[in-house]
């Protein structure tokens, strides 16, 4: 820690160039303790599994309606997240440094796929202006703005607009595997080529017709541009240069991320702030503690308990409540006994009482959900629908296991902290149907090393969230998840992929949602290895003076904090 | 004493190696990559074959315990492997901050386990030595994340008020924000070893009060407070050196959770986020320092007992 001498307070207090009066006051202040704090540090940042979506459900209690007022500007908004962030890189960031990478850098465009309660925002351009889809439903031609300016920055990138080039760049390091990107399995899977003709023209050429297009080069995690200077750089990891709203500051892993607001941005006037701070925080405690305290500007609680503790403590704040795009999951390797015999598969889905999981962990909210969660309101399948999918059926279940000679069964699970909540649950189903489980809780880095190489017989685990459904829907195709078969449990039917994968190219909204509806039926018939529970909502409180919180938009509502502003002095 | 010191030295060496042994291979015989929770869910095996090669996963045993030896003698103690960072940047970011709440940590320990140790002794079996019994009990016995987690929530719950969660800022920039930040953690992590320290003050003051010099010095006229002050504390104190010294270790391990919750940027939350990644460059190191720290505390606290107590030779 090095601190120059004009920095020291002792050694200014001592050489005179401090008052008596203010290091005298500087004391007492110190002493008492009690002194208010400067609002820095800290907040809310969901990260994607944290983050909501505006389901047609989304309930929300805003503040006090007034009457328009101007527009603050300035000031610092304070958003926390649990976890590292480890590193920051623009293609491959799963933790914190995923919320640092939209506000940071652009996109070509965006796309909401669960539209909120408030209205849909559709189609948002950022580095594309505007873009045609050929009649073939293949050829993209993105048409970009001349004026998005890379931001000041000390690692040597000029501060030139992005144009074409920038564009291809990025896209070719998504598409390389070596990056291991986000955004892998979509360009393998779906993209044929893509060309930067001029500075201003992108061309993105599909495979075949697929509906998710937009949504996936406008997702967080998948399409951010960068400066192809910056993407030569070995620092990519650990520090970011883009055109976005914000810049980043500084990053000290475990403590803090700083984002002050990016002068060249081409939307003048935006942000509104004059910086963003993520805080990390190891513990759940502090982080609300830092909400209660006044140090962060947003929080997720745990369940509505917690929410309508926070507000009946402060009835200013302001809370949203929304189905999460996040899953709760029992995967099944079917290349191992006894999970290879779709009576076991069967039995376990039959076993699940969804409901108490709803009242035990969702605190009597939430919803069964099959292989789409209900964030999808469209797609995913109803209530009635799932009931005759995938009914709960211990008699059934019971029977099932008894014909399959099962009467012990053995799961891994992370320890991660709510986890103990499912497995507890989950082993009681089963022994009410006759059958012992055992669960071996692991360590998480124990833990996805044998989830990723398939070495795990069974396992019991929290997933990502995905944006759209076809996404989330790639756990039942052949190569899995990732597309590479990391993951893999063995269940794959060519039918069901190309099901899949016609759902996915479908232009027609309406045929599409039939067709995803019924593929998910079709999953469900066969018994698939990867389960899913119940749909959480997503619970985030915020204090009355932020103004135009992006709530209901998953984290999709990052790239909407630029327009963040905060009604205090 | 040269040749105590050197045998001391040399035993001391031996421990270390002994754990640098057992640590480098538990992290690596026991399951789990850490290739992969730096790829995270899209790792290919490319990818994770890539990083491993980058780590020097892939290396024999000897080869990387070699190489991690070398680093941690010349201070190049690698690369984090989930965050990317310089892991000997990190430490030197980080030790002052677990340095200075162990400081604040020793002086409340000191401050309030020494005087209510000796009100507990010279007040035998009245209200104040029953006060300070039972709070040392309660020190003793209730663990420090708990008293740190109602520290930190019940003044923001009732009074809107914690300590301040951001940046950990510097004794020598921002005092007076710096002394906010590390005085509730400090003295909660300081609770047992005040408790332990007011029992010891006061068991051994209660002996050496008895002692016949003690008598002697009453006799002589002198007052209580002369007696306890000058004669008895001075020679009750020299266990307490010991345990003070043997303490600084065992706060290093005491500051992984209360540098989590309190959010300190210290080691301590370093090496608990590291360990639950499995990054083996920090935790091995990290736990090599404390091993260090603690076989060296132990050294000096010997050395030192025998200038304390001149009674004390070693042979």
């Amino acid at each position: 820690m090095n601190v120059s001498r004009e920095d020291n307070y002792w050694l200014r207090a001592t050489t005179g160039r401090m008052t008596r009066r203010r290091f005298v006051g500087g004391a007492i202040v110190g002493g008492v303790g009690a002194a208010s704090l400067a609002t820095v540090g800290c907040g809310g940042g969901d990260d994607d599994s944290g983050g909501s979506t505006g389901g047609a459900a989304a309930t929300t209690t805003p503040a006090p309606t007034t009457a328009p007022v101007t527009i603050k500007k300035g000031g610092v908004y304070n958003v926390a997240f649990t976890g590292p962030f480890a590193g920051v890189d623009p293609h491959n960031s799963v933790y914190g440094g995923s919320g640092i990478v939209p506000v940071v850098y652009n996109y070509l465009l965006r796309r909401q796929v669960t539209p909120d309660a408030a209205g849909a925002k559709g189609i948002i351009y950022d580095v594309a202006s505007s873009h045609k889809v050929e009649a073939d439903s293949i050829t993209y031609t993105f048409k970009l703005r001349d004026d998005v300016k890379i931001a000041p920055n000390t690692r040597g990138v000029p501060e030139r607009a992005l144009d074409a080039d920038d564009v291809k760049a990025s896209f070719d390091r998504i598409s390389d595997p070596k990056t291991a990107a986000n955004g892998f399995a979509f360009f393998g899977r779906w993209v044929e080529k893509y060309t930067a003709p001029d500075k201003t023209t992108f061309v993105l050429t599909l495979k075949k017709p697929y509906a998710w297009t937009e949504a996936n080069l406008g997702n967080n995690l998948i399409g951010a541009i960068v400066p192809k200077e910056w993407l030569a750089s070995a620092d990519i990891k650990k520090d970011a240069v883009g055109a976005g709203p914000f810049m980043l500051k500084t990053l000290t892993e475990g403590q803090l991320a700083q984002m002050d607001r990016n002068p060249n941005y081409y939307i003048k006037g935006q942000p509104y702030v004059d910086s963003k701070v993520i805080k990390a925080y190891a513990d759940q405690a502090t982080y609300r503690t830092a909400f209660t305290s006044n140090q962060i500007d947003v929080y997720g609680p745990q369940n509505k308990d917690e929410t309508a503790e926070l507000k009946s403590a402060d009835k200013t704040i302001v809370t949203y409540s929304d189905p999460g795009v996040g899953y709760n999951s029992f995967w099944m390797n079917t290349k191992q006994k006894p999970w290879d015999d779709p009576r076991v598969r069967r039995a376990v889905n039959l076993s699940m009482n969804r409901k108490e999981y709803i009242d035990i962990i969702g605190h009597g909210v939430g919803e069964p959900i099959g292989p789409l969660t209900y964030a999808f309101t469209k797609e995913a399948l109803t209530a009635a629908e799932l009931a005759a999918a995938q009914p709960y059926d211990p008699t059934t279940a019971k029977k099932l296991f008894a014909d399959a000679g099962i009467t012990e069964l053995k799961f891994t699970h992370p320890t991660s902290s709510n986890m103990i909540d499912y497995v507890n649950i989950f082993t009681r189903h089963l022994a009410a149907v006759g059958v012992t489980a055992k669960p071996d809780p692991q360590d998480a880095g124990t833990w996805v090393a044998g989830y990723f190489t398939s070495k795990l017989a069974a396992s019991y685990s929290l997933n990502q969230a995905y944006q759209n459904p076809d996404f989330a829907l790639q756990w039942y195709h052949t190569g899995g998840i990732t597309g590479n078969n990391a993951y893999d449990n063995g269940w794959a039917y060519p039918e069901i992929d190309a099901a899949l994968d016609k759902a996915a190219g479908t232009a027609d909204e309406a045929a599409r949602v039939a067709a995803y509806k019924q593929v998910q039926k079709d999953i469900l018939a066969k018994d698939p290895a990867f389960i899913n529970v119940f749909g959480v909502r997503v619970e985030v409180v915020v204090k009355s003076y932020v103004k135009n919180y992006p709530a209901g938009l998953s984290s999709l509502g990052y790239q909407f904090e630029k327009e963040v502003w905060l009604d205090k002095a | 004493m040269t040749q105590y010191i050197i045998r001391r030295l040399a035993l001391a060496a031996l421990i270390l190696w002994f754990i640098s042994v057992a640590v480098f291979l538990l992290l690596r015989v026991g399951p789990g990559d850490p290739a992969l929770l730096q790829q995270g869910i899209n790792a290919t095996p490319e990818t994770v074959a890539a990083v491993h090669k980058e780590l020097h996963l892939d290396d024999p045993y000897y080869v990387q315990y070699l190489r991690w030896m070398k680093g941690f003698v010349t201070l190049d103690l690698g690369r984090s492997v989930l965050t990317q960072t310089d892991v000997s940047g990190e430490f030197k970011g980080r030790l002052p901050v677990t340095v200075e709440l162990m400081m604040f940590t020793l002086f409340w320990t000191v401050i309030l386990g020494v005087p209510f140790g000796v009100v507990s002794a010279v007040t035998r079996n009245r209200p104040p030595d029953y006060f300070v019994r039972v709070f040392a009990v309660f020190g003793l016995s209730v663990p420090a994340f708990w008293v740190a987690t109602l520290v930190l929530m019940i003044p923001a719950q009732q009074w809107g008020y914690a300590p301040p969660l951001n940046k950990t800022t510097s004794l020598f920039t921002e005092p007076w924000l710096n002394l906010k930040q590390f005085g509730p953690p400090s003295f909660v992590l300081a609770l047992s070893s005040m408790a332990g320290i007011m029992r010891l003050v006061r068991s051994e003051l209660l002996e050496v009060l008895r002692a016949d010099y003690v008598r002697t010095a009453r006799a002589k006229g002198l007052t209580q407070r002369l007696v306890v002050m000058r004669h008895a504390l001075r020679n009750s104190l020299i266990p307490v050196v010991t345990v003070l010294g043997l303490l600084t270790s065992g706060l290093l391990g005491g500051s992984v959770i209360i540098e989590s919750i309190f959010n300190l940027r210290g080691l301590g939350q370093y090496i608990f986020s590291s360990i639950l990644q499995k990054d083996y460059a920090v935790v091995q190191s990290l736990v090599m320092f404390t091993a260090t720290v603690a076989v060296l505390m132990n050294l000096a606290v010997d050395l030192l007992y025998g200038f304390l107590d001149p009674r004390i030779r070693y042979s």
